[in-house]
């Protein structure tokens, strides 16, 4: 599961990958310089990096993501879940509708999520 | 001497110069204490000009005027410890053969401190060598945390202009020289962040983030030195203190609330992590900057008035040397003592001296008899009072070497009135360019040796080790070593 770990960096860096993905890799230096500030040996770097790692693929100059969004998600979800709510989901609910109104739509959704979960 | 040890000598002369200008600057500051602070601060700057700068200039309203040094000290370096503390003597060849004496002579090493049995030299070539290594330890270890540093906030993410943010800092940071740009943690409040933005972007216009690392680097130089490392501490804390009063003055006195909270929530966010790296920018010193924040008021026009006066002031003083107040270097009037040693020199000099250079002008007619008897101690006044002694020597234009900076010269020196020339070897580290020949003679000359007809014999100094040589010998001039055939 550590695979799914990213630095804030890495986590926008794949997020741009996301969005584009299949994308050329002189495009993503681009959009990097653009988006993130970063010289193309930084992204380079990092990109280099993340294929090591597994994440990301970079075939004949073109990158695409072997991880979901979904994925990095659950885990960083997880994450808090674990290390701020001892792993308790109402914890963390009640935390997080503390002093705040739902949506009469959100609360339906939710209502739907739960029920899924459930099954 | 070596290279190393004079260099050393250099920095240990600036270090206790820039102790004292230190002692004045923080007694100045705690008058200022009510003052702006920006005030504080800029009186750091003659401090930091005495620990990099060995020159300066002369000025009637020196602060040295005031405290009494026990120091030698010509137009530029005050001089505390003569380089050629405890040198006995400069090793020489002597062959009888003048051209080749000074040819051989020049190449041999200026008396070696490690070779002397002087217990003063061998201490002082074991301190520049601990001084040395300190210098390069803290300089590498400054290097690769910079290094580090600028690894880590390579990817940084850009979040508009030269601000930009990730997750390896836990506090603002002002990274890099040319074009400095401002790292802040991830998820700060939007209020935080704009207050931190004026604060870092107030340091960059006032180029705070270019004077802290000159200053680490005097610092370094000066490592052994713990006043150093006490003003360096409080002169960040005033930095830091007049770039909080500056961002004050910009967003009103409603601001100093929330100003002082930010500051608060991001010590409080602070690991430690970039706290020994002095080349970035930390939060610190934070209760006392909180202190000074909520009691900062616009000052009133007198008191800036007041203010400003006494610091340019303070600052000139602390900057400048006092004028020289010895006579004219040279002069054979001045030489009381001088001649009392050079009775104890060796039975004197003849006229056969050895070989003459050639555009030495001819000693005068009286110059026998005067070489004859300046070896007894009877006719010095007599000596000093003849009105047929030659006045002191230019120095030769064709001989002197201007902006010279360092390598082995052969010191040409003219003995009045007897013997025209000798010839002295040296090894000159500092610039020599416009030194007077008391400034030579204090500084650069090691040793002195007459010939007396049969062999070389060296010239005491006139007040033992630290002492000048004495000043009938006139100096003439200065080239650069020839290279030995």
């Amino acid at each position: 599961m550590e695979k799914y770990k990213l630095f804030d960096a890495e986590y926008k860096f794949v997020s741009i990958i996301w969005d584009n993905e299949p994308i050329n890799s002189t495009e993503l230096v681009k959009i990097c310089a653009e988006k993130l500030g970063w010289k193309k040996s930084t992204t380079y770097t990092v990109l280099k990096k993340l294929c090591g790692r597994g994440i990301l693929q970079n075939r004949d100059a073109t990158v695409t993501a072997l991880v979901k969004r979904e994925d990095v998600q659950r885990y960083e979800s997880r994450a808090v879940l674990e290390k701020t709510f001892d792993g308790s989901l109402p914890k963390f609910l009640t935390a997080f509708l503390s002093g705040r109104k739902l949506s009469e739509q959100e609360a339906e959704e939710l209502k739907r999520i739960i029920e899924e979960a459930v099954k | 001497m070596s290279l190393l040890g004079d260099l050393f000598m250099t920095i240990v002369n600036m270090s206790i110069t820039a102790s004292c200008v230190a002692v004045g600057v923080i007694l100045v500051r705690l008058l200022l204490k009510k003052a702006p602070k920006i005030f504080s601060y800029v009186l750091w700057a003659p401090v930091l000009f005495r620990l990099v700068c060995p020159f300066s200039f002369d000025s009637a309203f020196s602060f040295f005027n005031l405290v009494s040094l026990d120091a030698k000290q010509g137009s530029e370096a005050y001089e505390f410890v003569s380089p050629d503390t405890g040198v006995i003597q400069t090793p020489a060849i002597r062959a009888d053969i003048g051209s080749f004496d000074s040819a051989a002579n020049v190449s041999l090493p200026a008396a070696d401190p490690t070779a002397s049995a002087d217990p003063v030299q061998i201490w002082l070539a074991v301190l520049s060598l601990v001084w040395i290594l300190g210098v390069i330890t803290l300089l590498t270890y400054s290097i690769v945390s910079y290094v580090k540093t600028r690894g880590k906030l390579r990817t940084a993410t850009l979040v508009e202009g030269n601000v930009f943010e990730t997750d390896a800092v836990e506090t603002a940071v002002v990274c890099g020289f040319i074009r400095p740009k401002i790292y802040v943690p991830l998820n700060i409040r939007d209020t935080d962040l704009s207050y931190i933005l004026e604060h870092e972007r107030t340091h960059i216009r006032r180029k705070d983030h270019l004077v802290k690392p000159l200053a680490y680097l005097a610092l370094i130089l000066h490592w052994f030195n713990p006043l150093m490392w006490l003003c360096f501490s409080l002169m960040s804390r005033d930095m830091e203190m007049s770039c909080d009063e500056s961002v004050l003055r910009k967003l009103g006195d409603s601001a100093k609330n929330g100003y002082s909270s930010s500051l608060l929530s991001l010590a409080v966010r602070r690991k430690g992590l970039l706290a020994a790296n002095p080349l970035a920018f930390g939060e610190n010193h934070v209760k006392t900057r909180i202190k000074n924040i909520l009691d900062f008021k616009k000052p009133a026009f007198w008191g800036i008035a007041v203010a400003v006066t006494a610091v340019c002031a303070a600052v000139i003083a602390f900057t400048a040397n006092p004028p020289e107040k010895e006579a004219i270097p040279g002069s054979i009037q001045d030489a009381g003592p001088a001649d009392a040693e050079q009775a104890a020199a060796p039975p004197s000099t003849t006229p056969s001296a050895p070989a003459t250079p050639s555009d030495v002008t001819p000693a005068p007619a009286t110059s026998t008899s005067h070489g004859q008897t300046a070896a007894t101690s009877t006719d010095h006044d007599q000596i000093a009072a003849a009105p047929s002694d030659p006045a002191p020597p230019e120095l030769d234009p064709t001989l002197y070497m201007p902006s010279v900076n360092e390598g082995q010269y052969e010191l040409l020196v003219e003995v009045r009135p007897s013997i025209p020339m000798h010839k002295v070897t040296n090894t000159l580290l500092i610039s020599i360019t416009n030194l007077s020949e008391e400034e030579y003679r204090s500084k650069f000359l090691y040793s002195i040796e007459q010939f007396d007809g049969e062999k070389w014999v060296a010239i005491p100094r006139s007040d033992g080790m630290l002492g000048q040589f004495p000043s009938e010998y006139g100096l003439r001039g200065i080239r650069p070593k020839p290279h030995n055939t």
